[in-house]
């Protein structure tokens, strides 16, 4: 029951100072939380961004490590390249030599060079310009010299020369 | 929460009455059901601005300060009743006045256009409550009250407040005006009745001059009073003795009213409690003792004390 003519009308609770200092802390509060809230999106970020680093570092090593060991075969294969090329070069050389060693009155119909050795067949118009002009070089090349004759009709001997030793060239590098 | 409220947005009060041209104000907090009273100031009403700037300095302070004043216009009165067809029934209009029920018992009512006249007074100023003096009056008799009807005056500078209460309930209420000399001369000189008549005891030569009082048989007590004390020889002693006179030929035609008129309850009193805003007097005591035979009592009132109780009251109701 009231004893007033008339009701008492509402009241604003805060004056202006403290509606200056509530609107402050609350703008001070929000930013505060904004912030947290920024760092916290900013963490699960980078966590997350850690992990994909993490994997994508994982990654990269497995690449690295594939990588190493494409540099590695490459220079396996450039090694055995600059070998083969070697090798090639010097059996270029060699065979070269070799023809340059048979002399013109011996004709070669057949040469084998393998690691083993070298294997020549040919027909030549006697045996000692076989034994002068073609082993004599053979020898000082290979260290065991086999030669076997086949005489022919007109007098001249076909012949097969096999020799085996130290010649260096042929020899494959190992993959 | 509500303790933090307290403390850091306390609910206060600017309570504040009118007397002889001054008004009269009290700050406050309000806590605990209690008004606590920090500060009283006075100003004088022609530099109202003093209130309002107190008031806004206040406000500043403390956003929820209620404003909280006596209503002291001279429309406004109290019936018993509460229903629009009991204040119909004292030739009251309903439409032109504003009014409050009261314990389910007896309306307050006042001018609409005065209560709005009086917040125009204080233009800036919001008020939160005014109050009638009959609620004023009611709210300071009740531990006063018992199973007797009683009458009792609220005496402000030039007006009184007075009503009849019995075990609580209203029976009777009017608002009185009190002249000067001066102006009982002018009245006299109207020759308008001013009471209907039918006491028991018959003043009506008090109505005359004042002079006359020490020619009259039944004011000789006094006459030796006055002859005894050099000091009533004072003009502003005889103005006090001549307002005395009118108050208690005011309050005589209106116990006259009471006594006559059907519309009220009837019972005859014996008792008569004055709360006095000025300084009356024990001289009014004695007429009322002496030429009515009623027990009389004397009592000084502060509005603001009372106001304190209902704003502290009103503003709890209302949350």
């Amino acid at each position: 029951m009231s004893y007033s003519f008339i009701r008492p009308k509402p009241k604003p609770k805060l004056d202006s100072e403290s509606r200056m200092i509530l609107i402050f802390l609350l703008v001070t509060l929000l930013l505060i939380l904004g912030f947290t809230a920024y760092i916290f999106l900013k963490m699960r970020s980078m966590q997350s961004e850690i992990v994909s680093m993490q994997k994508q570092t994982e990654s990269f090593r497995s690449q690295s490590r594939q990588f190493r060991d494409e540099i590695a075969r490459i220079e396996l294969l450039a090694q055995k390249y600059d070998a083969i090329s070697t090798n090639n070069t010097l059996m270029k050389e060699s065979i070269q030599n070799l023809f340059d060693l048979v002399p013109d009155q011996i004709t070669l119909t057949k040469a084998m060079l393998d690691r083993n050795g070298l294997v020549l067949y040919g027909v030549t118009p006697s045996k000692d310009v076989y034994n002068y002009l073609l082993l004599a070089p053979l020898k000082s090349v290979f260290q065991r010299n086999v030669t076997t004759f086949y005489p022919l009709e007109n007098g001249w001997w076909r012949f097969v020369s096999v020799n085996e030793g130290s010649i260096e060239a042929g020899n494959e590098v190992p993959e | 929460m509500g303790k933090l409220g307290r403390y850091f947005w306390p609910k206060t009060a600017l309570l504040f009455y009118l007397y002889e041209e001054r008004i009269y104000a009290a700050f406050g907090y309000i806590e605990d059901g209690e008004f606590d009273m920090q500060e009283r100031r006075e100003f004088e009403m022609s530099k109202a601005a003093g209130l309002h700037e107190w008031f806004e300095e206040i406000r500043q302070t403390y956003p929820k300060t209620y404003i909280c004043a006596m209503l002291d216009t001279a429309n406004q009165g109290a019936v018993p009743g509460c229903l629009k067809s009991d204040l119909e029934k004292y030739g009251i209009e309903v439409a032109l006045v504003h009014r409050l029920c009261i314990e389910n018992s007896w309306t307050a009512y006042t001018s609409i256009v005065e209560m709005k006249w009086f917040e125009q007074k204080f233009k800036g100023i919001d008020f939160d409550l005014l109050y009638s003096p009959f609620v004023l009056l009611y709210k300071k008799s009740l531990p006063l009250l018992d199973t007797k009807p009683a009458l009792f005056l609220l005496h402000q500078n030039g007006v009184a407040f007075l009503a009849i209460f019995s075990e609580g309930r209203l029976w009777y209420a009017q608002v009185l005006i009190i002249g000067s000399g001066e102006d009982s001369d002018m009245d006299g000189d109207e020759g308008e009745p001013k009471e209907p008549g039918g006491l028991s005891f018959d003043l009506e030569m008090i109505d005359e001059d004042v002079e006359s009082i020490s020619d009259l048989d039944l004011l000789g007590e006094f006459k030796e009073e006055i002859e005894q004390k050099p000091e009533l020889e004072d003009e502003s002693a005889f103005e006090l003795l001549e307002y005395n006179l009118n108050l208690f030929e005011e309050m005589k035609g209106a116990l006259s009213r009471f006594y006559h008129d059907d519309l009220y309850s009837h019972d005859f009193i014996e008792r008569v409690t004055i709360f006095d805003m000025g300084d009356l007097g024990e001289d009014l005591v004695r007429y009322i003792e002496d030429e009515l035979f009623m027990q009389a009592s004397l009592y000084s009132f502060d509005p603001i004390e009372v106001i304190s109780i209902l704003a502290v009251k009103d503003l709890e109701a209302a949350g």
